[in-house]
């Protein structure tokens, strides 16, 4: 399986068979090729304090395939405490923040 | 001889050539560079003032919608007027007419109701058409808007185009500056062997000189004049060196023996020394120009500083002493002459220098990747990326990649594209 490493980040096996069920064949190659890049981006939203990275990791796993610079940028868009709260009620609005970041 | 080596076993008079070649290449980016952006920006201006013009045209539009509307609010009072009149003459006649009052007072009321009709129907026509040249210009406010946004995009791609263009500017005149200073440099340390190869070149040559008009007078009073007359040359051609950027090409011209100015002068000499040469066997004809801030230490050397008279073969006269041909020989050749180790460590510099506008490096990319490509059928295929994959996805750069690198990042933009090449779709 190329996503075990998400295993580390607080996702089991059902999780990641979850993830590679729902996402496309594209997706899950870059996943598991750009292994590097997705580890460093779901290092920085946990070490953010974002408590359920995993959550966005397993419902938007698509988010963490962009350059570690740009991931931090969606980060300083928002307030710090304000985007930990929002994104831990609700994680599908982190993918509302990234849409925003890229469309402004 | 002193064998000179510079870098490992790369021989200098190659890197010069691939240096001055370089930054001649550079020069000639550069140049192309700034014409691109000069472009760039006469396209921004032209574009900003297109969407200003349009701009201006919308508001133009809009206003004339307004004034429309509000000349509709008037027409429509005046309806309301006329029928309001109307109402109140038939209310006034109606009630007190009797007989033939009555008959006077209907065609008073039919005359009113007439007039109230046509200038209802007057208005409301031109309601209408008030109304249809809303709708019209509406519509060009749409073709405006259209345009504008359609302005904007370009100009969003135009300032895209220039931000990179200004960015890969910045880093070729840095790359410029250093493979200038990197010129100055290696010449500087040719310098250092050419002492000792071409030392014996000048006292040889005087040595024939003197000899072939009396070989016995070698005595110290005539190599101090030698010196001294070397000195004053010296003195003039650092005058000449005054200006930094004839510098390196001087020094060039010192340390391959090739000097433009004087080359058809140095051919006759040639002949002539040829046939002094001739006369003395000892001597040989070398008719290469010293160094000439050297002199100070070259001939504060005694003769018997000079070693392996015999073999006066410097580094200047193996035939890569041309540089001239180095310079003008095809690439091939000049790559045939590099080791392969030679040819990946400049893979990897070239990416490197490639991937420096986009702030990674060749090492990184690798960092963030594994080794293959899986698939969810389990199928997997290696990923191997090397240097020149790299290079090939930067060459292979679109405004499509930009867009997505302005928004996802250059890394994995790049990662895509080589991703993309390694499985055959791109």
């Amino acid at each position: 399986m190329a996503l075990e490493y998400l295993y580390n980040f607080g996702l089991d096996s059902r999780d990641v068979e979850e993830i590679a069920e729902y996402i496309d064949e594209e997706v899950y190659t870059e996943l598991g090729l750009f292994e590097g890049l997705v580890i460093e981006n779901i290092r920085y939203m946990k070490d953010f304090g974002v408590s359920n990275y995993a959550q966005v990791v397993l419902k938007f796993p698509d988010i963490f395939l962009r350059d570690a610079e740009s991931f931090k940028n969606i980060f300083s868009k928002f307030d710090h405490d304000d985007l930990i709260q929002k994104v831990e009620k609700n994680p599908a609005v982190f993918k509302k923040m990234v849409e925003f970041v890229d469309n402004n | 001889m002193e064998k000179f080596e510079f870098n490992g076993e790369r021989n200098p008079e190659l890197f010069s050539g691939f240096v001055s070649r370089a930054k001649d290449s550079l020069a000639t980016l550069i140049d192309n560079i700034k014409v691109s952006i000069k472009d760039y920006e006469e396209r921004i201006e032209d574009t900003t003032k297109e969407i200003s013009d349009n701009e201006l045209s919308r508001e133009k539009c809009e206003h004339e919608i307004t004034k429309m509307e509000n000349k509709i609010e008037v027409i429509k009072d005046a309806i309301e007027n006329v029928e309001s009149t109307y109402k109140k003459i038939v209310d006034a006649y109606s009630s007190t007419s009797k007989g033939e009052t009555k008959e006077l007072y209907s065609e008073i009321i039919d005359g009113a109701k007439a007039n109230c009709e046509r200038d209802v129907e007057k208005n409301r026509s031109e309601i209408a058409r008030l109304n249809s040249d809303i709708e019209a210009i509406k519509n060009n406010i749409t073709e405006f808007t259209k345009i504008i946004d359609d302005l904007n995009k370009n100009l969003d791609n135009y300032n895209l185009e220039l931000y990179k263009y200004n960015k890969t500017l910045d880093y070729m005149i840095k790359e410029a500056e250093r493979i200038g200073g990197d010129l100055e440099e290696m010449s500087a340390k040719k310098e250092i062997p050419s002492k000792k190869t071409e030392t014996k070149a000048p006292i040889k040559k005087a040595d024939a000189r003197r000899t072939s008009t009396s070989k016995s007078k070698d005595t110290e009073e005539d190599k101090k004049k030698t010196i001294k007359a070397s000195e004053v040359e010296k003195e003039e051609v650092v005058e000449e060196l005054k200006n930094p950027i004839d510098e390196s090409l001087k020094q060039i011209y010192d340390l391959t023996g090739y000097n433009p100015a004087r080359k058809e002068a140095t051919e006759e000499t040639k002949k002539e020394d040829a046939v002094k040469d001739n006369l003395e066997a000892e001597a040989k004809p070398i008719d290469k120009p010293i160094y000439t801030d050297n002199l100070d230490s070259l001939f504060s050397n005694t003769s018997s500083d000079v070693k392996d008279e015999g073999n006066n073969t410097s580094f200047l006269d193996v035939d890569l002493s041309s540089w001239e041909s180095i310079l003008n020989a095809p690439n091939e050749e000049l790559e045939s002459s590099i080791s392969n180790e030679v040819k990946e460590d400049n893979s990897e510099n070239t990416v490197d220098q490639l991937l420096s506008p986009y702030g990674t490096s060749f090492k990184r990319l690798k960092g963030l990747t594994t080794d293959k490509i899986s698939y969810k059928d389990g199928k997997q295929i290696p990923f191997d990326m090397s240097a020149e994959d790299v290079i090939k996805a930067i060459n292979t750069i679109d405004g499509t990649d930009l867009k997505k690198m302005k928004t996802v990042g250059p890394e994995i933009t790049l990662l895509r594209k080589v991703k993309a090449m390694k499985e055959g779709n791109l």
